[in-house]
């Protein structure tokens, strides 16, 4: 008995409400409720006319995917040429050299190097004879001396 | 006007030919209700007509996956619901508002409303509302003004009877206060 009186309480309407009333207190535009069944249709109209495809792409999910294509796509399409260059980077000292232009270089240095070398030896060797023979020494007394 | 039973207009809706004119019909029969429901919700006329056309659009596009089970009026009013706490909630973001500043931005909007013709007391009312939190304040709506069974509440607002009516009765106690004291 008590339960019940007390969810009757709960759903009863106190007395200083009553006296506000329930009249609605807001008006709308005249003719408001004649013309917004076709505001309404004409805005239903709008959107089946825009194309499927506008939703379609509008829809966060398909942009969500786009992006993420984007991104493969850009990895599938750029890491060929950035790989590439990444090991150009890396071509080692005997890389180099395997290459026509550098190995052409560095043999005609070799021999030139070489034969400069040779050269100036011979050269030595000729000043050095017409040194001896300019002040006319015994080269037999050199050689005793050297023993 | 026709008076067509719901189960009649979704048979109607159902069938591509008679589509158009049944959803006409549909919107016809709870333009008022719906648009008076978000209204006390948004107080302001221009936002109530923005939230009622999406509430409608959105009901065409859900239309036909609508379980008939369900009633068709409860469906709209649960649509209606969610876009008008989506709009408020929205208004907060973008104006970066707490919640009580939008009730009272709200509260302003009331005072120069010239969509409002209430009386002092009535004002005072609508004020009183706009201090209780937002499923306080559908509640109170929807039993005071509309009248309507806890039990269609109950599937509106997907909370058990109980709750409502307790939620009814704190939401009656702070508006008693509020008229008291201001």
């Amino acid at each position: 008995m008590k339960k019940t009186n007390a969810i009757e309480n709960i759903d009863s309407t106190p007395q200083m409400l009553y006296s506000v009333g329930k009249e609605n207190p807001f008006r709308v535009p005249e003719n408001y409720f004649d013309t917004l069944p076709i505001s309404i249709a004409n805005k239903i109209t709008e959107k089946r006319e825009t194309s499927p495809w506008i939703h379609f792409f509008l829809k966060k999910e398909t942009i969500y995917t786009v992006s993420l294509g984007c991104i493969i796509a850009f990895f599938v399409i750029f890491f060929p040429i950035i790989s590439t260059h990444y090991n150009d980077s890396k071509l080692s000292v005997s890389d180099y050299v395997i290459e026509e232009k550098y190995s052409s270089f560095d043999e005609d240095m070799l021999v030139s190097f070489l034969t400069e070398n040779e050269e100036n030896k011979a050269s030595d060797n000729d000043y050095l004879m017409d040194y001896l023979l300019h002040n006319d020494t015994d080269i037999n007394l050199i050689m005793e001396e050297l023993k | 006007m026709l008076h067509l039973e719901d189960s009649e207009l979704l048979s109607m809706f159902s069938d591509e030919n008679s589509q158009n004119y049944a959803f006409n019909l549909i919107v016809k029969k709870y333009q008022q209700k719906i648009y008076w429901h978000i209204r006390r919700m948004v107080i302001d006329h221009d936002d109530a007509n923005d939230v009622t056309q999406n509430t409608f659009i959105k009901a065409w596009k859900g239309l036909e996956t609508f379980k008939q089970e369900a009633q068709l009026y409860t469906w709209l009013y649960r649509i209606a619901t969610n876009e008008s706490i989506n709009f408020l909630n929205k208004k907060r973001k973008v104006l970066l508002l707490p919640l009580i500043d939008v009730e009272r931005e709200l509260s302003n909007k009331l005072e120069a409303d010239a969509y409002f013709s209430g009386n002092v007391i009535q004002k005072k009312l609508q004020k009183a509302l706009l201090q209780l939190p937002e499923k306080q304040r559908i509640v109170f709506n929807l039993k005071y003004f509309e009248e309507m069974k806890y039990e269609d509440m109950s599937t509106i607002l997907n909370t058990s009877v109980g709750a409502l009516k307790a939620s009814y009765h704190i939401a009656v106690k702070k508006i008693e206060e509020y008229l008291k004291t201001h």
